[in-house]
């Protein structure tokens, strides 16, 4: 009910960019340059929900750790972040239509769709090879967003997920090529995405494989404390963990799969 | 055609349907001596006032272009004074409202074309500079000039970082610096210039990037060798000494072959010499200007 609303919420804020952004447009309040306005907005959002798809896992392993330190009913309650998993390919969804809309922006009216003037940019300026790799590898991520591309993927779903870091990465460095010293704005994306990177780092040394741990139910006869502790850690891979699952109880998991979304 | 003093104040509108009437010959005879080719005047309506006081290349005041407008309120135009040194026989420290009796004003319609790729048509008010250098007898050493802005931290908040070397500084072959399109500016829209705009006294030479056409001038030197600029000081490897804007030399960031004219949403072809090839590409004959950029 809450998550709902929740998600309801997240969409509303993912399409917000975009609706502004036309009404801008259509209102002529798009500023002096409004060419550079519109890539500017439109990359912007972009690599915005790109840093929110790579901080649900982050922030579900924070609530897992809070959970723990609370054994509470609250620390439970807390565990609830789990859900945020299932608004993860909305995110990067998201992203991916932003990206597409900068590339088609920047297609249409910087280039006027003229092949001889993209491969000039290409070439010659860095920032320009710089995004359309990204832009590259953005694309297969979303094409396998499908359940039944999941299915048909199996375990190397993960291994191609993996793509979306050095995605991010180029994402942000294609943004601080080309903007001038001085200027704050990538600084704190790059710091952001340092962040999220460095947060999965420190899990993966200290042996966290999974993204969630396993609370013990309160008031319950309930596993022994190095189940707890040690969570099934066959069943995702590190560091990306795409696990679909939130398991909160220590009842035996049947075999991998991503696409089975418990409630 | 008329002589339009500095005093008479053109509001923006009337000056748009002034264009009308005056057509192509708009304020580009000089009574300088060496006219002006009559085909330098542009057919183009110009940017607004609004266009051309917010957006604005000027690192002295910060690197983002939509706030310089409002950081400039700090700073105070007047008293001041622009020296003429050098390799010259008559140097002389002007006072700023003395050049502006010595030197008919004229309005003149040119294009700005940044090395960002962005781009306008402004009204500028003011004189060609090869007047105020030939008032002062260049001698033979005199082969450049130079010119070097204000340095003023305590009103310029972008000098307080070193982004670049103040105070800035820009150099004109002594040839580009007499061509009559080289130009002195005192104002814009028939007004006084705007202090983001360069206050009081700016260069225009508008077949090279904007950042050619230093702002608040305080020094003209004449010189022997070429003098040291400050964007080609602080990345040679992207910008020249010369500057001329030109298509067919790259640029690691912005494109040089497209720009795109404030107010508009599509892009534009940039022209050689920002389409002013006809009036100034002898001056650079045999020269590679992919070596020389």
């Amino acid at each position: 009910m809450w998550f709902n609303a929740f998600r309801a919420l997240s969409v509303l804020a993912c399409m917000a960019p975009g609706l502004w952004l036309g009404f801008e447009w259509s209102a002529g309040e798009l500023g002096i340059d409004p060419l550079a306005r519109l890539l500017r907005f439109s990359g912007l959002s972009a690599i915005s929900l790109l840093l929110v798809t790579l901080s649900v896992t982050p922030l579900r392993r924070l609530s897992v750790a809070v959970a723990r330190a609370f054994e509470a009913r609250f620390g439970r309650r807390l565990s609830d972040w789990n859900k945020l998993i299932r608004l993860r390919r909305q995110f990067g969804l998201f992203a991916f239509f932003y990206a597409s809309l900068h590339i088609g922006l920047y297609l249409w009216l910087d280039i006027g769709f003229s092949a001889h003037e993209f491969a000039h940019d290409v070439l010659e300026r860095p920032f320009i090879s710089l995004g359309l790799m990204t832009y590259l590898m953005l694309v297969p991520l979303a094409a396998s967003s499908t359940r039944s591309a999941m299915r048909a993927l199996g375990r190397r779903w993960q291994a191609l997920h993996t793509l979306v870091y050095p995605a991010a990465i180029a994402a942000v460095l294609h943004d601080a090529v080309h903007t001038k010293l001085g200027q704050p704005l990538p600084l704190w994306t790059a710091g952001l995405l340092a962040l999220l990177l460095g947060a999965r780092l420190v899990s993966w040394r200290l042996g966290d494989r999974t993204p969630s741990g396993e609370i013990a139910p309160r008031g319950r006869e309930a596993v022994s404390p190095s189940t707890a502790v040690a969570p099934p850690s066959s069943r995702c891979s590190p560091p990306s963990a795409a696990c679909a699952s939130a398991p909160r109880t220590a009842a035996p998991r049947r075999s991998w799969r991503p696409w089975s979304r418990p409630g | 055609m008329p002589a339009v003093r500095p005093s008479e104040i053109t509001p923006e509108s009337l000056w748009q349907s002034r264009r009308a009437v005056l057509g192509a010959g708009l304020g580009l005879i000089a009574g300088l001596g060496r006219p002006v080719p009559a085909r330098a005047a542009i057919q183009e309506s110009p940017n607004s006032l609004e266009q051309i006081g917010r957006h604005n290349n000027y690192y002295e005041f910060s690197t983002a272009k939509d706030v310089v407008w409002k950081l400039a309120e700090e700073f105070h135009p007047r008293p001041w004074t622009v020296t003429v040194e050098g390799a010259v026989e008559r140097p002389r420290t002007w006072d700023f409202d003395d050049l502006l009796k010595a030197f008919a004003q004229e309005d003149r319609l040119y294009r700005l074309r940044c090395v960002e790729g962005w781009a306008m048509v402004v009204p500028w008010r003011g004189w060609s500079l090869g007047a105020l250098i030939a008032q002062a007898r260049p001698t033979s050493q005199a082969r450049y000039v130079e010119f070097v802005s204000v340095h003023r931290p305590s009103e310029m908040i972008g000098q307080r970082q070193g982004v670049l070397e103040w105070p800035y500084r820009e150099g004109l072959r002594i040839d580009e610096a007499m061509h009559p399109l080289t130009m002195l500016v005192t104002g814009a829209y028939g007004q006084s210039l705007p202090a983001q705009n360069g206050a009081p006294l700016r260069l225009a030479v508008p077949w090279k990037y904007g950042f050619k056409s230093i702002k608040a001038i305080t020094r003209i030197r004449l010189v022997e060798r070429a003098p040291v600029t400050a964007w080609s000081q602080a990345a040679p490897s992207e910008y020249g000494f010369y500057a001329n804007v030109n298509p067919e030399v790259a640029h690691p960031r912005w494109s040089q072959r497209r720009e795109v004219r404030l107010g508009e949403t599509a892009k534009r072809p940039t022209l050689p010499f920002n389409g002013y090839a006809e009036e100034v590409a002898h001056l650079y004959a045999g020269m590679d200007l992919g070596q020389h950029f």
